[in-house]
């Protein structure tokens, strides 16, 4: 049934398309082209590092920056303690993970594996930062499910600096030829202003982001 | 969604002497259109940028037969399934039958319009699934049974106090007394109820902002994260778009996003912007494992090639309701369907396909404010006029609005004898004016004076005047 469906519908596109051709899809699709690339996010590293950072507080993410991996547990800890939360920390199990000292703070609780419900802190680690909107761009994988991205209450993002790019076109070539299950640039915590048009935080996602920034990686 | 274009006219009246629905709607209307134009304000290559998301659209649009042949190719390639719906009826019957496949009770869902116009909730709930909307405004009204009023910001209509009191009516098992009188606990009530929802749901449905061709990647645009969690977490995700939805590759899909949010809600971009590919991967700890997609005509095949082809550009960013005087009045639901505002009275008489909504193209004063800041530069007004004039060649309108449009186009193509009867028509209301210069009482224009003055002419007409000075006499 369904297949008869599908050509009756394509029939119908078909006849009002009579000018479509196969060659110029493939060339567009092959073409891979950027189109208007606003010069925001552009120019040497050093402005996009810049424009991430502002660019990431305007949609009211918070941003830590610590010099190498070995300072994340110092910083979150002071971080989650000043946000009043827990310690718990559910963590993505990406090999940057593994050169970070979390015995370091007792505070501190890792777990790894997919996120539950309960889970209060997620931590993972972005593919790429875009600084055009000082977005995190991330990638799912055996090592990041994607819902520790959602799911928890924080959602602490590592993104060593060597990552930011200036453009979304630029982080492309990441998962370009082999997508991941789910690519999600996040820009933010979670929001919404569907009551009275007033503008809330942690909507259903997380109700803080923190970025931490981390400068050797 | 059962359409009430038809009582477009009670409806609209109802909702100007609604004195709750006037107080939210002034809010909304000037909230947004100042959030739009300050972030294109931010942006220098703005309008470049709509160029483009407007060209990229067309070349789809020209091409998409072909289109949609890549886009499935590449949801097999990638293991999901693609499925192809006609009408309505075709949709919900697919979208039933993948839930009975998997023995679903409850589905959750992230707001959609393409669901709404198929109605996929009540079939649902005939068939003893139950459906959950996630986003907050769309929860809002579904526990209320009610339509949305806006394509992103779909309870807008409401006031907090009567989503509070919607919440006590229908969380039973909730202390009766609890205090619920601002947007944050109310937020927070929903958030609670929801998350369990999201955890034990057997199937997420949701729309699909782009379908792209390159990768068969769906692009799902949310700032609560509510589509990552409804499609993330199940074990079935469901795929709900219409078939002009394709862009040719990921830059594309791109140039899109940088107008839509901008020009939806004044972002530069939402929250969370996620390409969906395929199912779970087989190492993967979460994700769904079945991928089904399925792409939906319902009349859009036939749009093509039409007076109305370019209608498909729309990205459904809500800018034009945003900006619409005429909504701004009347809100959302005295629209009668999906979609309200300058695209919904291009697009429903459309979809339609009947005279239920003639009443909607007319219901403008072709401002032109909605071309202004439609990201892919739709004609709406003219469009608009387009609907106008099939309802004039087939006959579909009443015998007085007929007459009287024929008498206007004869006398509007004869530009003298136009002249003469404005000369005779001015010189006599200028005779008759009262003293104050306005007519309280017309014969023949009752529909103007019963509501106001009708101000009286002040000499003689334009073409008169401009005759004079152009002699180089004075006046
Ligand atoms: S017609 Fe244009 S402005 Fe209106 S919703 Fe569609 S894309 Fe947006």
């Amino acid at each position: 049934m369904t297949t008869s469906m599908r050509d009756e519908i394509l029939n119908s596109v078909r006849q009002s398309c009579n000018a479509s051709s196969a060659q110029a899809v493939d060339d567009r699709i092959g073409l891979r082209q950027p189109n208007v690339v606003p010069a925001r996010g552009g120019g040497g590293d050093k402005i996009s590092h810049v424009t991430f950072v502002e660019e990431a507080g305007l949609a009211g993410a918070d941003i830590e920056c610590v010099d190498a991996l070995k300072g994340v547990p110092a910083a979150l800890a002071a971080y989650l303690k000043q946000q009043e939360s827990g310690g718990n920390l559910r963590l993505a199990t990406d090999p940057l993970m593994q050169d970070i000292p979390w015995e370091q703070e007792l505070f501190l609780k890792p777990a790894s594996g997919a996120a539950t419900g309960e889970d209060g802190v997620g931590v993972s680690i972005a593919l790429a930062g875009i600084a055009e909107t000082g977005s995190v761009m991330m990638a799912s994988s055996p090592e990041r499910p994607a819902m520790l991205n959602v799911l928890p209450l924080i959602n602490v993002v590592l993104l060593p600096e060597s990552r930011i790019v200036g453009n979304y076109e630029q982080s492309l070539n990441l998962v370009r030829g082999n997508m991941p299950r789910m690519v999600t640039y996040i820009t933010g915590p979670s929001r919404t202003a569907d009551i009275e048009l007033e503008l809330l935080m942690g909507a259903h996602g997380p109700q803080r982001l923190l970025i931490m920034l981390i400068g050797e990686a | 969604m059962q359409s009430k274009t038809a009582h477009f006219k009670e409806n609209a009246k109802k909702a100007l002497g609604d004195a709750q629905l006037q107080r939210v709607l002034d809010k909304f209307s000037t909230g947004f259109p100042v959030k739009r134009a300050q972030a294109a304000a931010r942006l220098p290559e703005f309008e470049d940028l709509r160029d483009a998301a407007r060209d990229i659209r067309a070349h789809v649009l020209d091409n998409l037969d072909v289109y949609l042949e890549r886009f499935e190719t590449k949801v097999i390639e990638t293991g999901g399934m693609v499925h192809w719906a006609r009408g309505g009826s075709d949709a919900c019957s697919i979208i039933g039958d993948i839930c009975k496949s998997v023995d679903a009770k409850t589905v959750t869902k992230s707001k959609s319009m393409i669901g709404e116009e198929i109605a996929i909730n009540d079939y649902l709930e005939k068939n003893g699934v139950d459906p959950v909307e996630t986003d907050l405004g769309e929860y809002i009204i579904q526990l209320r049974d009610e339509p949305p009023s806006h394509i992103i910001v779909p309870a807008v209509h409401l006031s907090k106090e009567q989503v509070a009191e919607t919440f006590r009516e229908k969380h039973t098992d909730l202390p009766a007394d609890r205090v619920l009188d601002n947007p944050r606990i109310l937020l927070d009530e929903a958030r609670g109820k929801l998350r369990e929802k999201f955890l034990s749901a057997d199937v997420g449905l949701s729309g699909a902002n782009m379908l792209v061709a390159e990768t068969g990647s769906i692009a799902l645009v949310t700032n609560e994260g509510n589509a990552d969690l409804s499609v993330g977490l199940p074990r079935v995700h469901i795929v709900l778009a219409s078939i002009e939805k394709v862009v040719p590759c990921m830059e594309d899909a791109w140039t899109l996003l940088r107008v839509l949010a901008r020009s939806a809600t004044g972002q530069d971009l939402s929250v969370y912007t996620s390409f969906v590919t395929g199912p779970k991967r087989s190492d993967d700890l979460d994700g769904p494992e079945e991928f089904h997609v399925v792409l939906l005509d319902n009349g859009r095949s036939s749009m093509l090639g039409s007076e109305f082809h370019d209608m498909l550009r729309c990205i459904k960013c809500g800018s034009c309701i945003n900006h619409c005087p005429v909504y701004a009045k009347i809100g959302g639901h005295a629209y009668g369907w999906v979609y309200p505002g300058p695209m919904g009275s291009v697009l429903s008489p459309a979809l339609l396909g009947d005279v239920s909504a003639n009443d909607l193209p007319n219901a403008s004063t072709l401002c032109g404010k909605c071309e202004t800041v439609c990201p892919v530069r739709i004609p709406l007004p003219e469009m608009l006029r387009q609907w106008r004039n099939r309802q004039f060649e087939a006959n579909q309108m009443p015998t007085r609005q007929r007459l009287g449009l024929r008498a206007w186009a004869w006398l509007a193509r004869r530009p003298r004898t136009y002249r003469l009867v404005m000369e005779i028509g001015t010189g006599l209301l200028t005779k008759l004016a009262p003293r104050n210069g306005r007519f309280k009482n017309l014969p023949f224009a009752k529909g103007w004076t019963s509501k106001r003055d009708l101000p009286a002419p002040q000499g003689k007409t334009f073409m008169a005047q401009w005759k004079q000075r152009s002699n180089g006499g004075s006046s």
